[in-house]
């Protein structure tokens, strides 16, 4: 495509590279085909799509996992794989965060977080699909969940009045307090963001660096082979990258609801 | 041989992991940019409002500094890197009433 060595082929192709790249990432309607365009609402994009995709994924595995086998009491096979992870948001996430009680009645919440986030990353390192969680929207409907539990949860477990009081440390001078108080207010919203962000960022900036490196061997063609095994990392990193973000997410939600639950602590 | 009867049972905590006692701390690079971010915005759009840049711009920029260093402080106060391995402390006595 650039044998010819024309300075304007070579901006044709980066521009090709950068529609591609901007196609696999950036959020368009949905359109599945002049059969099926009839049955999707015409709101619904190829993120939303993959949000739905991912929850339906979720809800099989999920009902294969939990479904009663009488010949088979022990937890066997997919179900096994999901006591581990549920103990594991359990144990080590919900109740050393929010203690024995609420932490146990926090699981199901953490463990959806954790399994939709884990189940929308992977999706989105299946070829042809997309990452739902690169798109802003999905990752901040997320954190407003916990948003709202930092807030209306904790009005529910201190009251109004209790819950405004605890932006207030004890046993500060009131000039001090002029500070804190909205440093505190601020610092409750800038955290909800801060999850919005993280995970958007994280999913988003490494599949833009995945499709760049695969888009050099559109500009440069064969010289650019060894960038394939590079390319390859960067995919395994992914996958590790969806784990630790699903964890992150999930961790930084309990460490968060567990603050506004016991002020105390935080 | 059987413990005698007098003995208290022996209550076998969970170690805190790693993640638990560091984990968190993966929050504060991220709050640091987004307040500084959002505040730095936000008095962005104040300057092109009453045609002032950039002082309110450096002005929200040092906001959102001061936010971020907050939410570090309050995050490493607590930070105890000898904690790692060690049991949870445990949950105290509830009140009789």
């Amino acid at each position: 495509m650039i044998t010819n060595g024309s300075a304007d082929v070579v901006l044709e192709v980066d521009d090709a590279v950068q529609s591609v790249i901007l196609h696999h990432t950036a959020d368009t309607p949905f359109d599945p085909g002049s059969v099926m365009s009839h049955l999707v609402p015409p709101f619904l994009t190829h993120h939303g799509a993959m949000v739905v995709l991912s929850a339906l994924v979720l809800l099989a595995l999920m009902w294969f996992s939990v479904r009663r086998r009488p010949a088979a009491p022990v937890p066997t096979g997919l179900a096994n794989l999901a006591e581990v992870f549920v103990l594991f948001i359990r144990d080590h996430v919900a109740i050393p965060n929010l203690g024995e009680e609420d932490g146990r009645r926090f699981t199901p919440l953490f463990c959806t977080f954790f399994s939709f986030i884990l189940i929308m990353n992977l999706l989105g390192l299946v070829p042809c699909f997309m990452v739902a969680t690169s798109n802003v929207n999905v990752t901040g409907g997320l954190a407003t969940i916990t948003l709202g539990f930092m807030v209306f949860g904790a009005m529910i477990r201190h009251g109004v009045t209790g819950f405004f009081s605890n932006f207030a440390p004890r046993g500060v001078p009131w000039p001090i307090l002029l500070i804190l108080v909205p440093l505190e207010m601020v610092g409750l919203l800038i955290r909800a963001f801060a999850l919005t962000i993280r995970l958007f960022a994280n999913e988003l900036a490494g599949h833009l660096v995945l499709f760049s490196l695969l888009g050099l061997i559109l500009v440069y063609g064969l010289r650019a082979l060894p960038v394939i095994p590079l390319a390859l990392f960067v995919y395994l990193l992914e996958v590790g990258v969806a784990l630790i973000q699903a964890y992150v997410f999930t961790l930084l939600s309990a460490v968060f609801i567990g603050q506004a639950y016991a002020p105390e602590h935080g | 041989m059987n413990p005698p009867d007098d003995a208290q049972p022996v209550i076998r905590e969970k170690p805190r992991s790693l993640a638990n006692v560091w984990g968190p701390l993966a929050s504060i690079g991220t709050v640091m940019a987004v307040s500084m971010a959002i505040f730095g915005y936000l008095g962005y759009r104040l300057d092109k409002w009453s045609d002032t840049y950039p002082y309110w711009l450096i002005m929200g920029l040092f906001a959102g500094l001061l936010v971020g260093f907050y939410d570090t402080w309050k995050w490493v106060r607590h930070l105890d890197p000898g904690a790692i391995g060690r049991p949870a402390p445990p949950p105290a006595p509830k009140d009789p009433e």
